[in-house]
């Protein structure tokens, strides 16, 4: 039996109602006054659900303290048994291998708000597919992940891919396409015309397991393999400095291997206007100028980490900005105080 | 009137601070309960941009949309955060939202929302929950209007897919 089809306006009607339905259920005491010392932001004070997970922990500790007991009693000498290997709960986390974290060494900067967390689990991009050719960045480039819907507004214009419609819109550097269909795709192309993109949505054949098989690969596409290794707990990082002159400066450290660098890139392109290849220390990566007032840069600076940095300078102001990021160790952090401890 | 002691004392001057916060705090708890999905971290999102904002508070020309901002980045903080924590408790059948179970929402496309890329959501709810523009939900995404339009055409898609099933 095939599953009846939903009007897109129905669908946003249900949606509408569906929204304000929780939203009204949502009971909320308002405290007569705004007392800042009975607010703790969450990440260093307990929630209701942290207190849970707080008596947890205790019960473990509990009954921890009672099995060392039952091994003291079983004769090992707790005070000279060797340390264990794992490291003991309250140890500092490290961050992506420790040194793939920066700090930005220029004049007049404010002090930078920093936040650093554990890095939580996406397995969002596990389905996206990138293609590319040995210029890297500067070539075209392919991303493709499942999914489908309508695009609309100013620049979209519909075309056929095997004979079914889809949408396709171009914005500098960049080409976005997708098919209608919910077992279809979404494609985010850079440095290819329409037409290109097009032959190669047209040659995509569904591949045993998910994803495409791209029959159509113009100017020599490969696809990029993704053969991450399973990487250790880590934490991301985030610090924001504000200039002298009112500049911003945005940086992001994630953990994550070629996938996570895949994923980010995608998104950043995802945005339009110009695209090139950028090398930081040897490192692969790319500029992205939306034409609004930011500009990005996102590379790998070590295997096992993504990182982004945003700026509200123009081109030659973020790669100028980029020659003063140094990296830095654990300690020297500027978040290093107070984290998040992974679990 | 002067008190027993001769003491006189002044009301205390009303902080216009408390009457912003009386006035939007439910709204920013709704809020952030539709962008988590859960009602009591909802509560801690709201409180913690609350005191994020406090200091600035006299220096903003909008604060409303500095505490929306904050709401939607402390949310998605709270998403990788539960992120990793989904990934521990994936043997565990999830429960459904207390707060909709007992108001009878529709929990099959709530669910739906639940699970869509942080993003996708956070465009979702600013779309149809707030009444946003493009513009503006790129304005809090930090994002191009052009990437709002795909990520809330990409959701819809999604939730299409998920309740047709």
């Amino acid at each position: 039996m095939t599953p009846a089809t939903i009007d897109r306006a129905e669908l946003e009607d249900r949606v509408r109602a569906a929204l304000a339905q929780r939203a009204r259920s949502t009971v909320v005491d308002v405290p007569d006054d705004f007392m800042p010392g009975g607010f703790v932001p969450s990440g260093a004070g307990l929630s209701r659900r942290n207190l849970l997970v707080a008596a947890a922990a205790l019960a473990v500790v509990v009954l921890g303290i009672a099995a060392l007991a039952l091994r003291d009693g079983d004769g090992i000498d707790s005070e000279t048994a060797e340390a264990p290997d794992q490291p003991a709960p309250g140890t500092p986390v490290h961050g992506p291998t420790g040194s793939a974290w920066f700090v930005l060494d220029l004049p007049d900067l404010s002090a930078p708000r920093t936040s650093r967390e554990s890095a939580g689990t996406d397995t969002n991009h596990a389905e996206l597919q990138a293609f590319r050719t040995d210029a890297g960045f500067d070539g075209p480039t392919v991303w493709l992940e499942p999914g489908g819907g309508a695009q609309e507004g100013e620049g979209v214009t519909e075309v056929t891919v095997n004979g079914e419609t889809a949408f396709v819109d171009e914005d500098g550097d960049v080409i976005r396409l997708v098919t209608p269909r919910d077992e279809g795709f979404y494609l985010v192309a850079a440095h290819l015309t329409i037409e290109d993109v097009v032959a190669f949505a047209e040659g995509l054949e569904p591949r045993d397991g998910g994803g495409w098989n791209a029959t159509v690969l113009p100017r020599g596409l490969v696809e990029v393999t993704e053969d991450d290794p399973p990487l250790p707990p880590a934490d991301r990082s985030e610090l924001s400095y504000t200039g002298s002159d009112r500049a911003n400066y945005e940086l992001f450290v994630d953990p994550g291997g070629q996938a996570e660098f895949e994923e980010r890139a995608r998104e950043t392109v995802s945005s339009g206007g110009g695209v090139e290849a950028l090398s930081v220390d040897g490192r692969p990566g790319l500029f992205v100028d939306p034409g609004e007032g930011e500009t990005i840069a996102v590379w790998r600076p070590t295997d096992d980490a993504v990182a982004d940095f945003r700026t509200s300078l123009d081109r030659d102001g973020l790669l100028a900005a980029m020659e003063a990021l140094r990296p830095v160790g654990e300690a020297d952090w500027p978040g290093s105080a107070d984290p998040v401890p992974n679990g | 009137m002067t008190a027993r002691g001769g003491v006189s004392r002044a009301p205390a001057d009303p902080d216009p601070f408390d009457d912003f916060f009386r006035a939007t705090y439910a709204g920013s708890v709704r809020l952030a309960h539709l962008l988590t999905g859960d009602r009591w971290a909802a509560e801690d999102i709201a409180q913690e941009a609350y005191t994020r904002l406090h200091p600035r508070y006299g220096g903003l020309d909008n604060p409303a949309a500095y505490l929306r901002v904050s709401l939607v980045n402390a949310a998605q903080s709270f998403h990788r955060r539960r992120g990793r924590e989904q990934t521990r408790l994936q043997r565990v059948a999830p429960l459904p939202d207390a707060v909709d179970a007992a108001a009878g929402g529709d929990h099959e496309l709530l669910a739906a929302i639940d699970g869509l890329p942080y993003r996708q959501k956070a465009v979702v709810v600013l779309r149809y929950y707030e009444d946003m523009s493009e513009a503006d939900i790129a304005a809090v995404l930090g994002c191009r209007p052009g990437t709002v339009k795909s990520l809330a055409s990409r959701a819809l898609a999604r939730l299409e897919k998920e309740i047709s099933r």
